[in-house]
C-alpha cells in the first residue's frame, strides 16, 4: 500500500470577480478630473462615473422614475470607508461603464468603491470624498472645451451656447455640473433652492453674477448655475469659464463662446482655428526652438533644443468644434486643463487629436543657418520633430541646433495621406523673459505674473503647469497676452487644479513656458485643403509648484 | 554640497528568497515531518532515505523524504517539500547525519568575507549609477521623498559605470536625447554625496550598515528576533523596519543605530517581505506561510500592528506598494497568482494569475507593474494596473529574479538567479542588454 504525505499544494483558485473596476477608473462625471488634481474629488451626492469591464447589462439601462433604487437591473454600487457601508445610486449601468450618485452623507475622506453585477463583487477602488467639489458638463465629454451652457432668450428659447450661436455680453446662461454639495435625499426628484456652498463665476477671468446654483429641478445629482455673462467679458470662440467654490476648490474650467452682438464667432482667415472650425485637412508647421533652464534641486542646466511641429490631420469642424492646440483663450485671458496621464510625456490633452483622423506626410528634414536637421517621424507630445540640440554642460557633444533668426527651410519627405512638399518659414527672434530667474516656485494660492521684453508683432503666451507622476495626473494652464503687452497674469483660480509639486523633479514635473509665435503664414500641399506654418520661439524654466 | 542619499536595503540571505533558505526552519520541519511519518507507522524500526534535485519534469528543485517500515517495507510515507527555486539544489545539498535524520547544508560556506561583500556591493552601486539607476529596498517603490540622484543620461553599454552626469529633466520641449557630461565621480560614488546602506544578514541574526563613499561599515546592529529577512526605510530615513522569520518584527533608530523595539508576531505568523507606503504612515509584512498566511498591517508611527489580511493561498511572498499608495501587490509563487490589496479598506481586490511570480516593480506613474515570472522565455510580465490584465512581456534569456524599473521609467534592471548576470532592458526600444561584470553572488540577495 502505497500512502503518500503530502503538503497541501492545492491552489485555491482566485475567485476572479466578473466585473472589473480599472484602478483610477472613478471620476466626476462631468469633470473627469482624475484623483490627484486637486479638483477631482467626489462630492457628496453627485453623480460620478466607474469605468471597467462586465460592470453591467451590454445596452446600457436608465431608471424610468423616482424613487431611484440601489440597485438597478441587477447593479449595485456600494461604498465604504471602511466602517460604514452605503449604497450609491445608480442611473445609469452599463458593461463599461457606471454612473451613480454618490450618498449625500457619505463620509469626507478617502473611501472604497465596488460595484456588484447579479450578486457578484467587483474589485474596490478608492475615490476621495469631499462635500462639494464641482464638475462643469461638457459638449464633447471629455471634461473639456465647450461647456453646457443655454443661454437664456426666453423660457422657451435657450439654444446651446456654441460657435454659432454665441452668447452676448450681459445675457443669463444656464450651466450645467455636478458637485455643489448634498441635499436631504438623493433619490428622489430634487427640490430645488440654492445649495449652502459660496461660489464665484468666472468668465475670461471676469466674475459673474450669480442668480441660482443648486440641484436641477428635473433631474438627481444634476446642478444648475444660471449666471449673467458680465458686461465686460472678453469675447471670443473659446472664452475659458470655471466656478471656484468657497475654500479653494475649483471646478473643471470650460469654454463659451461670446461675441458682442450674438452672431457666429468666426476666426480670421490667417488664423488656424479657423480651419479647424470648418473642418477638413489641416497641416500645421512651426519651426520651433525650446530653451530650458532646468534648476534645482537639480545640476542647473541651461538646454537648447529645436524642434519642426509637424501636425497634419483630418477636423470636423462644427460649431462645436475645439482643439486645444488652436482653441486659444481671448487675448489677456487664461484657460486651464487638468487630466490622467503624463502630458510631458504623450501629450493626451483631451481634444489634442485630430477629430477625424491624423494623417501622415512622413519625416522631414529642416535646413536653416547652413545645418540641416532630420527626423523621421514625429514624436509626442504635440507631434515634435526633433532637429538638433545644444547641452552646454557636455563639451563633447556638437551643437546641433540650427533654427536662428532667418529663412527655414522645410521638406516635408510625404507620407500616405499627404505627399512630399516644400515650404520655407521666418524664424523669430526670442523674448527676454525678465522676471524668470525669480519664478522657480510658484505659490498656487496666488496670483503668478510674468514679464517679458521684445515680442513685437508676435503672439506671447505662457503655458505652464506640473504633472504629478506618481498619481499619473497632469494639469496645465494656457495664457494669451494682450497684443503689445509686456506682461501677463495667471490668476490663483487658474492655478488651483495644477497638481502641487513633490519636491523632487523625477515625482513632480513643473514648467512654465514664455512663447513667442510669429505671425501665422500658409503652406500649400497636395492632401492638405489649409496649410499654416507658424515660427515659435519658447523659453522654459522647471518650476516647483506649491 | 548637495547631498543625495542612497538608500539600498539588502536582505544577505532570505528564507525562500530564492538564494538562501531558513535553514534552521527547513530543517525543523523535515524533523518534524520524520517524526510524523514515524509515528504513523507505528513503534516499529523505519528507515529513512532521502533525496533533492529537481523534480522529474524539469520543474523546481524538491526535497523529498520518505519512511519506510523496516518489517514491512510496503508500508511507507513520503514527504515532499515544496522548495522555492532551482537555487537551492544548485548551492545546497541534503546531508544525512549521523543519527540517520536529514539536513540541507550548504555545498560551500556561503558566508563571504565582508570585504568581498563591499567589493560586491560597491560594484553593484557602481554599474547601476551608471544607468541612471535608483537603488531601492526589496518590496519598496519608489518614494517621492527620495532626495534626487545625480545621475543622468544613460550610457547604454554594458560596463560603462562609474560616471555620473547632469540629468536632462523629462520636461517637455527638453532634447529627447542629449549626451552628458562626467562630473566630479570617483569610483562610481561622489564623495559629496550621502550614501546609506543597510544588509540584513540572515544567518547572523544582524544589519549591517555601510556609509560613505568609498563604502564602509559603520554599525552591525544585532538582530533579536531569530531569521532576518526584509528591511525598509521610513521615507524620512529615520527607521529602519526588519522582519524576522521567527515572529519577529524590529524597529531600528537609523541614526543612533539602537533597536527600539521588537514585536513578537503572533505563533502563527512568519514575517517575510515588508513594503512602506510612499507616506510612511503604514507598512504591509506578509507572513510566508501555508496555514492561515496573512498581510499585516503596521502602523509605522506607534510602531504596532494594526490589522491583518488573510490571503487566500499559501505561502504569499513579498509585498509592494503602488507610488500612490492605493494598492498593493503580494507575489504568491506557489499560487501562481499576484493578489491586489485595497490598501484603504484592507482588502483583498482581485487577483491575476502569473506563473511563479518573484519582483515586482511599478513604473513612476504606477499604470504599469513588472513583474519577474518563472516561465521561459517571456519572463517579465507587463501588468496594465488599470485593467489588471497582462498586456505586454519581455524575454529574457535567464532565471530572472529582483526587478528594477528606473526612475524615468524608461529601464528595466533584472538579477539573474541563476548567474552573476544583470539583464538592462531598453523599454522603448526593447533592447536587451546582458552583462556580467556584477558579482553578485549570494551576498546581494535584495538588490534590486
Amino acid at each position: 500500500m502505497r500512502r503518500t504525505v503530502l503538503p497541501l499544494l492545492i491552489v485555491q483558485g482566485a475567485c476572479l470577480a466578473q466585473p472589473f473596476i480599472f484602478n483610477r477608473g472613478i471620476a466626476n462625471s462631468a469633470s473627469s478630473l482624475p484623483f490627484g488634481i486637486p479638483g477631482g474629488t467626489i462630492a457628496q451626492g453627485s453623480i460620478f462615473s466607474i469605468y471597467g469591464r462586465s460592470l453591467g447589462p451590454a445596452t446600457g439601462v436608465q431608471p424610468s422614475a423616482f424613487p431611484l433604487n440601489a440597485t438597478l437591473s441587477g447593479v449595485s454600487v456600494s461604498v465604504t470607508d471602511g466602517i460604514t457601508p452605503l449604497n450609491a445610486y445608480p442611473v445609469y449601468v452599463s458593461a463599461s461603464q457606471v454612473n451613480a450618485i454618490m450618498p449625500s452623507n457619505t463620509p469626507v475622506g478617502s473611501v472604497s468603491v465596488r460595484v456588484t453585477v447579479n450578486g457578484i463583487a467587483s474589485n474596490s477602488v478608492p475615490v476621495r470624498i469631499g462635500p462639494a467639489s464641482l464638475g462643469l458638463f461638457t459638449a464633447l465629454g471629455t471634461g473639456a472645451g465647450p461647456g453646457i451652457i443655454f443661454n437664456y432668450v426666453t423660457a422657451a428659447k435657450q439654444p446651446l451656447n456654441s460657435l454659432t450661436t454665441p452668447a452676448k455680453p450681459g445675457q443669463v446662461v444656464t450651466m450645467w455640473g455636478t458637485g455643489l454639495g448634498p441635499v436631504a435625499a438623493d433619490n428622489v426628484a430634487p427640490a430645488g433652492g440654492n445649495l449652502p456652498v459660496g461660489i464665484e463665476v468666472f468668465v475670461g477671468g471676469k466674475s459673474a453674477s450669480t442668480s441660482y446654483h443648486g440641484r436641477s429641478p428635473c433631474c438627481a445629482g444634476d446642478d444648475q448655475i444660471v449666471f449673467q455673462v458680465p458686461v465686460n467679458a472678453p469675447t471670443g470662440c473659446w472664452v475659458p469659464v470655471n466656478v471656484q467654490l468657497a475654500g479653494t476648490a475649483v471646478s473643471n474650467t470650460v469654454t463659451m463662446a461670446i461675441t458682442s452682438d450674438g452672431s457666429s464667432c468666426v476666426a480670421s482667415a490667417s488664423n488656424p482655428a479657423k480651419a479647424f472650425i470648418q473642418g477638413g485637412k489641416v497641416g500645421l508647421l512651426a519651426p520651433m526652438r525650446a530653451d530650458i533652464n532646468q534648476s534645482a534641486p537639480n545640476s542647473p542646466l541651461n538646454l537648447r533644443a529645436d524642434f519642426l511641429v509637424a501636425r497634419f490631420g483630418q477636423e470636423k469642424g462644427g460649431p462645436l468644434a475645439f482643439n486645444p492646440l488652436v482653441s486659444l483663450p481671448p487675448a489677456g485671458t487664461c484657460t486651464a486643463y487638468a487630466g490622467q496621464g503624463d502630458w510631458f510625456i504623450s501629450a493626451t490633452l483631451p481634444n489634442l487629436a485630430p477629430s477625424v483622423a491624423a494623417l501622415d506626410a512622413g519625416g522631414g528634414m529642416v535646413t536653416a543657418g547652413g545645418k540641416s536637421g532630420t527626423y523621421v517621424a514625429a514624436y509626442s507630445p504635440l507631434l515634435l520633430g526633433y532637429l538638433g540640440s545644444l547641452n552646454p554642460a557636455n563639451t563633447t557633444a556638437p551643437d546641433t541646433t540650427l533654427l536662428g533668426p532667418g529663412i527655414v527651410k522645410i521638406q516635408i519627405a510625404g507620407g500616405a495621406n499627404v505627399p512630399s512638399f516644400n515650404t520655407t518659414a521666418t524664424m523669430i527672434s526670442p523674448l527676454t523673459w525678465t522676471n524668470q530667474s525669480q519664478i522657480l516656485t510658484v505659490n498656487r494660492a496666488n496670483d503668478l505674473q510674468l514679464t517679458w521684453t521684445g515680442g513685437s508683432g508676435q503672439t506671447v503666451a505662457a503655458v505652464g503647469g506640473n504633472v504629478d507622476v506618481i498619481t499619473n495626473s497632469s494639469g496645465i494652464f494656457v495664457c494669451v497676452a494682450s497684443p503689445g503687452a509686456t506682461s501677463i497674469t495667471v490668476p490663483a483660480p487658474i492655478l488651483a487644479n495644477v497638481p502641487q509639486g513633490r519636491g523632487d523633479p523625477h515625482y513632480s514635473k513643473g514648467a512654465i513656458f514664455l512663447v513667442g509665435a510669429g505671425a501665422s503664414g500658409a503652406f500649400s500641399a497636395s492632401g492638405v485643403d489649409q496649410g499654416f506654418l507658424v515660427p515659435i520661439y519658447l523659453t522654459g524654466e522647471a518650476v516647483a509648484f506649491q | 554640497m548637495r547631498h543625495a542619499l542612497w538608500i539600498l536595503v539588502i536582505a544577505g540571505s532570505a528564507v525562500l528568497q530564492a538564494q538562501n533558505p531558513n535553514l534552521n526552519f527547513l530543517n525543523n520541519e523535515i524533523a518534524q515531518q520524520i517524526a510524523n511519518m514515524e509515528a504513523l507507522l507505528g513503534d516499529g524500526p523505519t528507515d529513512v532515505t532521502g533525496k533533492m534535485g529537481p523534480m522529474p519534469n524539469g520543474g523546481e528543485c524538491t526535497i523529498q523524504i520518505t519512511v519506510a517500515s523496516q518489517s514491512d517495507p510496503s508500508q511507507y510515507y513520503t514527504y515532499t517539500v515544496p522548495t522555492v527555486s532551482d537555487k537551492l539544489c544548485k548551492d545546497y545539498i541534503l546531508q544525512q547525519e549521523t543519527d540517520g535524520s536529514f539536513k540541507v547544508v550548504p555545498k560551500n560556506d556561503p558566508a563571504q568575507s565582508l570585504q568581498q561583500d563591499l567589493n560586491n556591493l560597491q560594484q553593484l552601486l557602481n554599474f547601476l549609477n551608471g544607468l541612471g539607476g535608483q537603488i531601492r529596498a526589496p518590496g519598496q517603490t519608489a518614494a517621492p521623498q527620495e532626495a534626487p540622484v545625480q545621475t543622468g543620461v544613460k550610457p547604454r553599454q554594458a560596463g560603462d559605470s562609474g560616471t555620473a552626469f547632469p540629468e536632462v529633466l523629462p520636461l517637455p520641449f527638453a532634447p529627447p536625447l542629449s549626451a552628458g557630461v562626467a562630473v566630479t565621480s570617483s569610483n562610481g560614488c561622489n564623495p559629496g554625496q550621502t550614501y546609506l546602506y543597510f544588509r540584513i544578514n540572515h544567518f547572523d541574526n544582524s544589519v549591517t550598515r555601510y556609509d560613505g563613499c568609498p563604502m564602509q561599515i559603520t554599525a552591525t546592529i544585532p538582530i533579536a528576533a531569530p531569521g532576518p529577512l526584509q528591511g525598509v526605510l521610513t521615507p524620512d530615513n529615520s527607521t529602519l523596519i526588519v522582519t524576522s522569520y521567527n515572529q519577529g518584527i524590529t524597529f531600528i533608530n537609523a541614526t543612533t543605530n539602537q533597536v527600539t523595539k521588537t514585536i513578537t508576531t503572533d505563533p502563527s505568523v512568519f514575517p517575510a517581505g515588508i513594503a512602506m507606503r510612499f507616506d510612511g504612515a503604514i507598512a504591509y509584512v506578509v507572513s510566508l506561510i501555508d496555514q492561515n498566511p496573512v498581510v499585516l498591517v503596521l502602523d509605522v508611527q506607534n510602531q504596532q500592528i494594526v490589522g491583518s489580511i488573510p490571503i487566500p493561498v499559501i505561502y504569499p511572498h513579498s509585498v509592494y506598494f503602488s507610488p500612490d499608495g492605493t494598492i498593493a501587490l503580494v507575489t504568491c509563487p506557489f499560487a501562481n497568482y499576484v493578489y491586489m490589496i485595497d490598501v484603504l479598506t484592507s482588502t483583498i481586490s482581485t487577483a491575476i494569475p502569473i506563473p511563479d511570480p518573484r519582483d515586482i516593480a511599478f513604473n513612476p506613474t504606477g499604470t504599469q507593474a513588472y513583474i519577474t515570472s518563472g516561465v521561459y522565455p517571456d519572463s517579465i510580465k507587463v501588468v496594465d494596473t488599470a485593467t489588471f490584465t497582462i498586456v505586454d512581456s519581455y524575454p529574457v534569456n535567464g532565471y530572472p529574479g529582483l526587478i528594477h524599473i528606473s526612475r524615468d521609467g524608461r529601464d528595466l534592471t533584472v538579477l539573474d538567479l541563476d548567474s552573476t548576470n544583470m539583464f538592462f532592458i531598453d523599454l522603448a526600444t526593447r533592447n536587451t542588454v546582458t552583462i556580467s561584470t556584477v558579482v553578485a553572488g549570494g551576498g546581494l540577495v535584495g538588490v534590486p
